[in-house]
């Protein structure tokens, strides 16, 4: 083997888009010129011509349609903690958020607003009497009202 | 389905806390008011002598004094020196005001009154007779 042998038989498994123009080129003039060179590329081209058909071969016999089915059984096998596989989903946090956030709101707002067995909001100030035979009176003041019962027909 | 029954556990837990409204203290003093000079008031009753000195009468003795844990919606009755009865209940509280019912069923009244939580009522109970009359005083949350 001379030493341009050495130097271009490892380019003969190249293809064209692999080697500069420069490089292609005087691998072209060695081969013309070299019989081993010749033979050795005889060899490459048979061997290819053989292995690349018997690889698609095999691989075109493999059935890839359950592809996806045979990988998540195995991905299923493994089974995690059941609070691992809870909080790994969105839609179960938002399920147990959306009921804890109303409850908190409604907390907060009944903090905030009115409470009691009743609804009736009112502002201080705000005087309602019912009063059967008198005529009550009001008399507003800073501290509170003050509230009279006025006549009584019965004991006057 | 998992994850409904646990936000509705999530929403149990929470409800409770909801429901269960503190009681309301209060604190009703009976107050006996005469017409009678001198003027004297009581110096248990100072904090009212400004809702007092709008009143025609003279001296003003505090007769009795309840403490009362008041649950929203539950009527308290309260005896008075005539025999009849005070009967009181919160309607509501808000954050500033709170709302009593306020009656008296021998004289067929029955208000309602919204006062601010600093503020008190001071309502006639007992008709004036000889120059006496008794009021109540109401006052939520009072200071100790």
């Amino acid at each position: 083997m001379s030493q341009d042998c050495v130097k271009f038989a490892p380019l003969l498994s190249a293809t064209e888009r692999d080697l500069p123009a420069a490089e292609r080129e005087a691998a072209l003039g060695h081969l013309s010129g070299c019989e081993a060179c010749q033979a050795r590329l005889a060899d490459l081209e048979a061997l290819h011509a053989l292995v690349g058909p018997a690889v698609m071969a095999r691989a075109n016999a493999v059935d890839f349609s359950n592809f996806a089915d045979q990988v998540m059984a195995k991905v299923g096998s493994t089974r995690q903690p059941f609070w691992t596989r809870l909080f790994a989903r969105r839609g179960t946090i938002a399920a147990l958020l959306a009921p804890a956030l109303a409850a908190a709101a409604l907390l907060l707002y009944l903090g905030q607003g009115s409470t009691g067995g009743e609804e009736f909001l009112a502002d201080a100030g705000d005087v309602d009497i019912e009063s059967e035979g008198h005529d009550p009176t009001v008399i507003q003041t800073s501290d509170g009202p003050v509230v009279l019962l006025g006549d009584d027909t019965e004991e006057t | 389905v998992r994850a409904i029954l646990l936000g509705a556990f999530v929403l149990a837990l929470a409800l409770p806390a909801v429901a269960a409204a503190p009681a309301i203290p209060v604190r009703v003093r009976i107050l006996k008011a005469d017409k009678t000079p001198p003027p004297a008031v009581d110096p248990r009753l100072e904090d009212l002598r400004p809702q007092l000195a709008n009143l025609a009468y003279q001296k003003w003795d505090e007769v009795d004094r309840r403490e009362l844990p008041m649950e929203f919606g539950k009527d308290v009755d309260v005896s008075l020196p005539d025999g009849s009865k005070l009967t009181l209940r919160v309607l509501s509280s808000s954050k500033d005001n709170v709302t009593f019912k306020v009656g008296l069923a021998a004289h067929k009244t029955q208000s309602s009154l919204t006062i601010s939580k600093d503020q008190r009522i001071v309502y006639q109970v007992v008709h004036e007779k000889n120059g006496v009359a008794y009021f109540a005083s109401i006052r939520p949350w009072p200071a100790p």
